[in-house]
Formats: structure tokens, sequence, C-alpha cells
């Protein structure tokens, strides 16, 4: 019985030949991806190539792209690739302006308020991942604590998001 | 040995071959391009044949006839004594022995489609019913992606659509970007649930209360069912539908107008939408960032779900193909590809539910999230939680609900020997795979010692069809409700934990701190014995111990070192 190696250990930048950076280009990077979708796929693999073996290799693929391609999932990878862990809690400074988040939120009784409140975090999270974009390379800290936050708003937001979903 | 694609719909089944390039329906049922998946089983009448298509049709005798079996696939359900899978291989036999026939050749292989929707265990049940029928399964694809490689062939198109798949007894809509030949599916989303079936029910519901009929017989209903179908379709040309129905000896004419017909399917269109919109957000796309959606299904052809889909997407809405046979085509043209190994045309779909196990506090551990790319190979690590425990037990859900036993179960097994140690030492890691067919294998192994559990999910249901279309009504209105709840659990679980800790090393923390550490463990406590209060609420307060506590946790834990070394072997122990 096959098993996978460990692919949280995989460089994910180097495994589609790209340079180790968060500013990609994700149009080229959805054509690397499709090229070798062409090559490696069960289905297009000939020859030798088994198709089992073709399996894994393009669920890695996959795996590959999906956490390359999410601008959220990729910050998170970056700093695994640059050996800096991920942090799980919010940092202090900004936890106190967080966590006051949902209690804001509640407190809008307004539909329109409400979306406005919505839309300003959205806008938060462009200004974020903008402000990740143009970090240097070497300021991890701060990529770290970006990220941190990156991931807590967008939690809250698809929370919010899929209960006016289901409210109608 | 040919090789062909099969729509094995829940109203019509359609069969088609790759003939010079160019896909072609094989006609059936008395020339036709459709065959109604339909089957009779009035054996001694019919001298022992089982009736399929329009012959069971015509014979018109409903007591002994099965309609729409597609949506019992994968269910324990029984009809005269057949199971679905086996209702299913009758009709796919029949197909197969007609087209061989024709083609004077006989049938090896096919590529049949399935809603994109269906479960594994429906999957598992489709394919069980083609080796039934003496037909070795290439692939299984989703219905919505056939329909789109046979448009993209055709149009020789490239850019991102969606398929709008609205048929008898199911919906599906994905979004789709077509580059040379590749079909990527970026999102998907239907309800196995829901179809041109509903609108005819609701039909016959109107004109059985506006003459108060209360007594009606299963075969009158099944007869006045067909006829509120036909008058559906009719409806379509005419603005006033009139029909006779005889029910318990008596004549009704029954009434069906276009106002009528649109105040009666308004509710399930809008459904549909509300679906698609959902895709749409998935893929993070919006409507006018789309080339065109592809209407595919016998219902795409009402006007009045036409002009809706107009309205409602406001892009171009592509019409033209013919919607019964575009999915049949798809699967020709795949079944091809992959007997030549074509590299022209390639596929990438994705999982249509999230699949996950259940977690301790009845909670789901998300592991292959819906609409990641096929095939996929997940890993997670997990522990056991008592000392010297030697077995863990998975159950394994599909759904996208927040606790278990709300999703559907797909399989439960049991992982065993695993030698005795303390808790949370033994690794087991639990891969899941989902291949090209969208079918999962499910694999768990104790890393220290290697043993391990293969699991190949087999269609082992269970649920009957009524639990399954609440268990997909609720999903939906429940998830609000869901997410708290499974917050709620998981955060009360890290609160216990975090509890039994802090109280381990309180007497190492100084005062005045020591004193806002344990209120916050009482006001903690409180909130993790009533069930009402917010997972919100408990995890602000572990963050506010946490807090406190963290400005001591070096000192103390290297003071405790300093007095009790962990000795290595121990912990290999
Ligand atoms: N011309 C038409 N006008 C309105 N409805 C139609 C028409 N033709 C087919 N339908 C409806 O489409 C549904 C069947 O669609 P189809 O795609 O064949 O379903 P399936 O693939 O689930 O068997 C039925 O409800 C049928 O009444």
């Amino acid at each position: 019985m096959y098993h996978t190696q460990d692919m949280s250990d995989k460089n994910y930048f180097e495994f589609f030949g790209l340079p180790i950076s968060y500013n990609l280009d994700e149009t080229s990077l959805m054509y690397i991806y499709l090229e070798r979708q062409r090559k490696e796929h069960p289905d297009s693999c000939t020859g030798d190539c088994v198709s089992f073996f073709a399996d894994n290799s393009v669920a890695e693929l996959n795996t590959a792209y999906q956490t390359l391609m999410d601008p959220i999932n990729r910050a998170e990878h970056y700093l695994k690739v640059r050996r800096v862990s991920i942090l799980d809690q919010l940092p202090s400074d900004f936890a106190e302006e967080m966590f006051n988040m949902h209690q804001k939120y509640d407190s809008i009784k307004n539909e329109s308020e409400k979306e406005k409140f919505l839309e300003s975090l959205r806008n938060k999270m462009k200004d974020i991942l903008s402000l990740l974009h143009n970090l240097k390379e070497d300021d991890l800290e701060k990529f770290r604590k970006y990220t941190c936050l990156l991931r807590f708003i967008n939690s809250f937001l698809e929370k919010v998001e899929l209960n006016a979903y289901s409210r109608d | 040995m040919l090789t062909v694609g099969i729509d094995l719909g829940t109203t019509t089944t359609v069969i088609a071959i790759m003939k010079n390039g160019i896909p072609q329906t094989i006609p059936i049922d008395s020339g036709r391009k459709t065959t109604p998946s339909v089957v009779n089983y009035s054996k001694i009448e019919n001298n022992n044949e089982i009736l399929i298509g329009r012959k069971a049709l015509s014979k018109m005798d409903y007591a002994h006839t099965v309609f729409s079996i597609k949506r019992n696939m994968g269910s324990n359900n029984k009809f005269f004594e057949k199971s679905p899978e086996e209702i299913s291989a009758e009709i796919l036999s029949y197909v197969k022995k007609i087209a061989e026939q024709k083609l004077e050749e006989s049938i090896e292989s096919a590529v049949i489609t399935v809603p994109a929707h269906f479960s594994d265990i429906q999957r598992t049940a489709t394919k069980r019913a083609a080796s039934l029928a003496g037909i070795k399964v290439l692939r299984l694809i989703n219905e919505p992606t056939s329909a789109a490689i046979a448009f993209g062939l055709a149009e020789k198109a490239n850019g991102v659509y969606a398929v709008y798949d609205f048929g008898g007894g199911t919906f599906d809509f994905s979004i789709l970007r077509l580059v040379d030949g590749i079909f990527q599916v970026l999102a998907t989303g239907g309800d196995n649930y829901l179809g041109g079936d509903d609108i005819d029910n609701a039909i016959l519901e109107y004109n059985v209360n506006q003459y108060d009929i209360v007594k009606i017989t299963e075969s009158e209903k099944l007869r006045a069912k067909l006829l509120a179908k036909t008058m559906k379709e009719q409806c379509n040309l005419e603005k006033l539908v009139e029909k006779e129905c005889v029910i318990g000896g008596k004549t009704y004419l029954f009434r069906l107008s276009s106002e009528l017909l649109w105040n009666l399917s308004e509710k399930y269109i809008k459904k549909t939408f509300k679906i698609a919109d959902q895709v749409f957000s998935d893929a993070k796309l919006s409507h006018n960032q789309i080339d065109g959606v592809l209407m595919v299904g016998g219902m795409t052809k009402m006007q009045v779900v036409k002009e809706a889909a107009k309205d409602h997407f406001k892009t171009r809405i592509f019409d033209n193909i013919d919607p019964e046979e575009v999915v049949a085509f798809g699967a020709a043209i795949q079944a091809d590809s992959i007997v030549n190994k074509n590299r022209n045309t390639l596929l990438i779909d994705v999982v249509p539910l999230t699949l996950g196990i259940e977690t301790f506090g009845g909670g789901v551990d998300k592991i292959i999230h819906r609409n990641t790319p096929i095939p996929t190979v997940q890993t997670r690590e997990y522990t056991t939680y008592s000392d010297n425990q030697t077995g863990i037990k998975f159950h394994v859900v599909q759904g996208e609900r927040a606790l278990a036993k709300d999703c559907r179960s797909i399989a439960k097994f049991e992982l065993k020997g695993i030698p005795p140690a303390v808790r949370g030492t033994p690794k087991v890691e639990v891969r899941f795979s989902v291949d090209v067919n969208g079918l999962l294998n499910v694999s768990a192994r104790e890393k220290n010692t290697g043993i391990e559990q293969n699991i190949v999910v087999e269609p082992s249901a269970g649920l009957t069809e009524d639990e399954m279309i609440s268990m997909l009504e609720n999903a939906l209105k429940n998830i609000t409700q869901d997410k708290e709840r499974s917050a709620y659990i998981s955060a009360k679980m890290a609160a216990e934990r975090q509890i039994s800790f802090w109280e381990s090393i309180i007497n190492d923390i100084p005062e005045p701190e020591q004193k806002r550490v344990e209120n916050g463990i009482m006001r903690l406590k409180e909130y993790i014995s009533n069930d009402r209060s917010e997972s919100r609420d408990i995890l602000n307060t572990i963050n506010y111990i946490d807090d406190i506590v963290g400005h001591f946790l070096d000192e103390i834990i290297s003071k405790r070192l300093s007095k009790n070394p962990i000795k290595i072997d121990e912990v290999k122990k």
C-alpha cells in the first residue's frame, strides 16, 4: 500500500519552477499548471506510466496549485518555506480590535450598516494583501503578523456570509 | 469492441458514440434518440419479459412499473424485490443490447454520467449497476462537465462558462474554464432532489385540490403525474392546456395556463438560482465575469426557465444545443479520448461535497473540501484520547454541515492493535484519496508500528429517500446554527484542556495575577457548563487567561524541568 510523503515539507514554488516570492503571476501559474496536467494526468499518460502513480502525482499537483492560488494559503505556505511558524493566536496589538469585531458587528442593527461594516473589512483585507505584496522579503515578522490577521478576518467573513446565505 | 457514452437520466437515458470524430446518439426506442428510464415488471402477462422504455410506458400498467429509479440510487429501497442498482442495470442492458444490434458490434466499455452532486455512495451504486449490465466503466463523469465538453468541442470555445443543468430529477450548476481542450471545473453545486418531477407534482396537487379529490390510488396518481408532465411540456407552446383525468371512476378536467405554470414553478426556479449564485461565490466570480451560460437538461426547454435565466444571469445564454443529447455526447467524447489516450482533451473535475471524519465531540474534521480538483490525496494525523487505548474508530461522513450526525454517513471502520501507550503518543495517519471517478478510498495507519486498515467505500446507505431529502434541505437552513455549535464544541474542548493545565501550575503564578487567573477560570467554567453560551466568549476568556499566564510560562516550565528532568526512555515508552 502506497503512502503519500508528507507533502507539507514540499516547496510548491520550486515545484512549479517559480521564484520563492509571495508575489507571483497567477495567470502564468495557471498555464504552467494546465500544461503539467496535460502531460501528467492519468488519462493522457501512456506507455510505462502506470495510472496509479499518475493519480498520486497529479494529486500533488492539484494540492500545490490550490495552495498557491489562494492568497492566504499561499502566504502561509510562503512562511513555511521560509521556515517561520504560522501564528495561531492573534498578536496582542491586534487582539482587542479583532475580538471587538464580533461585538461591533452584532451591535449593528441596520442591514445596510452591517453591509458597510463588512465592506470595510473586505477593504481592510485588500489593504493587508497589498501590504503583503509590498513587504520586503526579509521582513518575516510583519509578514507573519499580517497573514494571521488575514486568516482571522477571512474566517469571520466566511461565517457571516454563510449565515446571510442560509437566512433567506 | 466498442466504447460508448451513456447518460443514465432520471427520466430519460441516452447512448452515444464517436464516429469520425463527431459524437452521435444511437437511436434505441422506435428510432428515437432518448429512451424513457422506465421499467415494467408484470412478468406473467409479458411471458416473463421485462419491458423497458416506451414499451413499458405504453403498457400503462402503472401498478408494476418503476419510474425515476435514479432518485433511489444508493438507498436500500426495493421495488418488486429489486434494488435500484438492479433496475438501473435493466435499463443499461437494454440500451446496450439494442445499440449492439444497430452497430453490429459488441460494446465493451462506457463512460457513464452522474449528477455532479451525487455522493460517493450514489456513484458506487451507479458503477455497480453498469457492471451488472456487463459494461466496464471507463469513467464516471459529472453531467454538467460532460455537457461542457460537448459544447466546447463543437464551438471551439475558450473562456469561462457556466452549465445550468436542470433535468427531471436533479439540478446541477458548474462553472468551468475552457483552455485549448482542457476543461477545468472551478466550482460546482446542486441538489439531487430538485427537478421537473417537482413541478409535475405541483401541477397534480393543484388540480387535485381544485376538485377536492381525497381518494386517489397509487396507480391513478402515477398516471395523473404523467398527465401533468405532458401538460407541462405542452404548455410551452399553448397558453392553456386542458386534459381529462379519470380518478375513482370520475372524469375531471385538469387545467394548466402559462400563468399558473409560472406560479407553480417559480419557487423551484428561484431555488436553482440560489444554488447557482453560491457556485459563483465559491468560484470567486461574478455574473459578468463569465462568457456565457449553457442550458442543459429537458427542463431548460421550458420558456419560463430560459427567460428567468436570462433575467438572472444577465449574460449570454447558449440554448442552441440539444439539451437532451449534449450530456451523452460529452460522455462519448470522453470515452473516446480515454481509450485513445488523446492528449487534446483533458478533464479536470472537482469533489462535489466535503469529505471528513467525525471528531470526538460529534463535529466534523473536514479533510477534503468541496471543489478540490481530483484526483486528490489528503492526510491527517490522529491520536488516542485515553491511556492504553488499542483501537480507534473512524466515521467517514460527506456533506457541508458542521455536525457529523447531519452529514451523510459514508463508512465506519476501526483501526485495531495499536500498542498500549500513554494517550496522545500513538500517531495514526488517515489518508483520504479521491480518484478521477470521484470515488473515495480511505486508509488508516499507525505510524510507529505500520498497522494498517484500508477501506474502499461501498454503498452501505441505510438511509431512506425521505431521510436523504430532509438531510439536503436542512443543510443550508442550519449552517448558522451548525457553525456556532461546532465552534462551541471545539471551544469547550479547548477550554477543558486549558483549565486542567492552568490548574496544575496556578500555584506557581505570583499574586495579584494568580487571583486574576483564578477568576478567569471560574468565568470559563461557568461558560462551559452552560450550553447556551457562545464560543467566542469562551475563546476570548481563554485568550485573556493565556495572556496573563504567558508572562510566567517560561519561568515555570524551566523551574519544573530543573526539578524533574524528563527521561528520554520514559517518553519513548
Ligand atoms: N419541451 C419541453 N418542455 C418542457 N419541459 C420539458 C420538455 N422536454 C422535456 N421536459 C422536461 O424535462 C425533464 C427531463 O429532463 P432530462 O434532462 O431528460 O432529465 P434527466 O436527465 O434527469 O432524465 C422532465 O421533467 C420533462 O418533463
